[in-house]
């Protein structure tokens, strides 16, 4: 029931906050209200600065009905106080509430409500945090952190609700969960190996995640599901195991695209690691059972509970406090998104690295030196920087080469090694290796064009890519040093008619000097790099 | 004294100084007390009345939604608390 404050006890108020004395402040305070009432009647308006103002409205005459005869009846008109706060005196008021803000809705209205849930948790959970963080790694940290918390009240929580709420919402979960699923498996993986490889280069072990061979997760999925039945979690665990291995089953696929998206962009040492992997993950998931179901667990049980107000209300009457429920869920979208913010500048790195790779070799080695010299008319003067050329190139060129080359050597070890795993993941990286090769095929004989071209001196110890290497020195024609523009030629037709391809554009460009690549005249004869 | 239609924060001062035979100044300073002192004491579980003008209290509004109907954007307003004040009958009497 509301608390009654009279003049008397607001008057010992002031009193008590040492304004007045007790007979002054009691004065005080009936004058005030009577110089209100005083105004009001004169006045019409009083405005107290810091209090508010007090009005006067007319209201007019008017008709209604009583609503239990149905007869009308006038309301004779009348005046009615109105009192409006001040500025300052509603936020005085308000100020509980005021850290609150209007929130822009979507079409979801309870996520919103249970976001202002999740920024008063934020707070406590950034203590937690502090205490927890002993490690920098934020990978490891989120591990840790979602371990006990699911062993805590997830497990109930799934002990409740898998049932209903696993199930409905299944499809939705999926495509929420496509977005996760990389790094989902990337944790597990590198929680993993951290347990049981000790080398230390953070790098290396996000990376071969990243870039995973598809048969790694579906393997490494698999194995809790059959190999822990007889180990001790519960059977809620059992059953919530054969729901993820259904969710991570598209899972394996869109790992597989984004493996098979990395593989065109990364060079060729990034994926050294990933063949060497799985067969890792695949034997040491063995002893780590119990613990990589719960993790998934963790992973997605809050996901499609959250968004569920019904199921929050549902299960809250059971939990014992609703509060602990809340303070579990909440942070664990908020870790996941430190993830996935990692992950994309990772991803941002290596192709930011493949970029600036594909563009040293691509478009600067082959086009600026040897535009420089080789395919020049034979003229005498040239020939003394064509020899400086090609003495820069050699180093140049040497360099990749030859690290090309120790990849070679070693990759023949990393695909002995997995000996142990099934068929289908051999074929998969065979493929993968295959497509590998290809390019790094592609690079070498570039380079050999060059440097065969000029010297013919820089022997090559790659001896696995000599065939295809032939066949495309084959494929690509004598081509002359100049051309004579035809009528409806443009620099892309030359170029993809002399190196099969647009990529010289730039460099033909850059040799003949031209200033307008759109505009070039027909008969004019064009210099070919 | 007064100039306008309406009693401003000023003529209200004036009036009460007046009433009370104090300076202005000294007027002004124990009505910021007052104010403080209402603001301070003043929460969802307390009112105050005062005997022949009426009742402060705070009202507590709930969370809504609203929508703007230019671009259909909804919006949730969170909760607030605000001043309400309900004349007593008295007063009511008085100002007709």
């Amino acid at each position: 029931m509301k608390k009654k404050l009279l003049l008397q006890d607001f008057a010992d108020l002031l009193v008590q906050n040492g304004h007045a004395s007790k007979k002054e402040a009691e004065s005080f305070v009936r004058t005030f209200f009577d110089v209100i009432e005083q105004g009001l009647s004169e006045d019409k308006f009083v405005k107290i600065k810091g209090l508010g103002t007090f009005k006067l409205v007319a209201v007019s005459e008017r008709e209604s009905v009583n609503i239990n005869t149905g007869e009308r009846f006038q309301i004779s008109g009348h005046t009615k106080i109105s009192f409006t706060p001040d500025n300052s005196m509603k936020d005085l008021v308000n100020r509980p509430f005021a850290h609150f803000e209007a929130v822009d809705l979507n079409e979801e209205t309870d996520m919103a409500e249970l976001d202002q849930v999740d920024k008063d948790m934020a707070l406590i959970m950034q203590e937690e945090e502090q205490e927890e963080a002993d490690d920098a790694d934020p990978n490891a940290e989120s591990i840790r952190y979602t371990v006990p918390s699911t062993i805590t009240t997830g497990m109930d929580e799934v002990a409740e609700t898998p049932e209903t709420t696993e199930e409905p919402e299944e499809e939705e979960e999926e495509a929420e969960q496509s977005s996760t699923s990389d790094e989902n498996i990337e944790a597990v993986v590198y929680q993993d190996d951290s347990a049981q490889t000790e080398t230390t280069d953070s790098m290396r072990k996000t990376e071969p995640a990243d870039t995973a061979d598809p048969a790694a997760s579906p393997v490494e999925e698999e194995a809790p599901a059959t190999d822990s039945q007889p180990a001790p979690p519960t059977t809620e665990t059992d059953e919530t195991q054969s729901e993820e291995t259904e969710t991570t089953e598209p899972q394996g696929s869109l790992t597989d695209n984004a493996a098979a998206d990395e593989g065109e962009q990364e060079p060729a040492e990034d994926r050294q690691p990933a063949g060497s992997e799985p067969e890792d993950t695949a034997a040491d998931t063995g002893p780590d059972t119990p613990e990589t179901p719960e993790e998934d667990i963790s992973v997605s049980q809050p996901r499609t509970i959250t968004p569920t107000p019904t199921d929050y209300l549902a299960t809250s009457a059971d939990m014992l406090s609703p509060l602990n429920y809340t303070y579990c869920e909440q942070p664990k979208p908020r870790r996941w998104s430190w993830i996935r913010i990692s992950l994309t500048v990772l991803l941002m790195l290596c192709l930011l690295i493949a970029t600036y790779f594909a563009g040293y070799y691509r478009v600067l080695c082959p086009c600026s030196i040897p535009c420089l010299a080789p395919y020049l008319p034979p003229v005498e003067q040239e020939a003394v920087p064509q020899k400086d050329s090609v003495s820069q190139v050699k180093p140049q060129a040497a360099l990749p080469v030859k690290d090309a080359a120790r990849q070679v050597t070693k990759r023949p070890d990393s695909t002995a090694k997995p000996v142990q795993q099934t068929v289908p993941i051999k074929e998969a990286k065979n493929t993968e290796n295959e497509s590998v090769k290809k390019k790094k095929t592609e690079k070498d004989s570039k380079l050999k064009e060059e440097t065969s071209a000029h010297s013919g001196s820089v022997a090559l110890n790659v001896a696995q890519p000599a065939e295809s290497q032939k066949a495309d020195s084959n494929s690509v024609p004598k081509r002359p040093a100049t051309h004579t523009v035809k009528a409806g030629e443009n620099l892309y037709k030359i170029s993809r008619r002399y190196y099969g391809n647009d990529k010289h554009v730039p460099a033909i460009i850059r040799l003949n000097h031209l200033r307008n690549a759109d505009n070039i005249t027909v008969g004019s004869t064009i210099k070919l790099p | 004294m007064k100039t306008s239609n309406s009693m401003n924060n000023k003529d209200f001062i004036q009036t009460l100084a007046s009433d009370l035979a104090i300076t202005p100044k000294a007027a002004q300073k124990m009505t910021s007390a007052l104010i403080a002192t209402l603001a301070e004491n003043l929460d969802s579980d307390t009112s105050l009345s005062i005997q022949g003008f009426g009742s402060f209290e705070v009202k507590k509004k709930m969370e809504r939604i609203v929508v703007n109907p230019a671009t259909r954007q909804r919006k949730l307003i969170p909760p607030k608390l605000v001043l309400a004040f309900k004349p007593s009958a008295v007063l009511k009497e008085k100002m007709q």
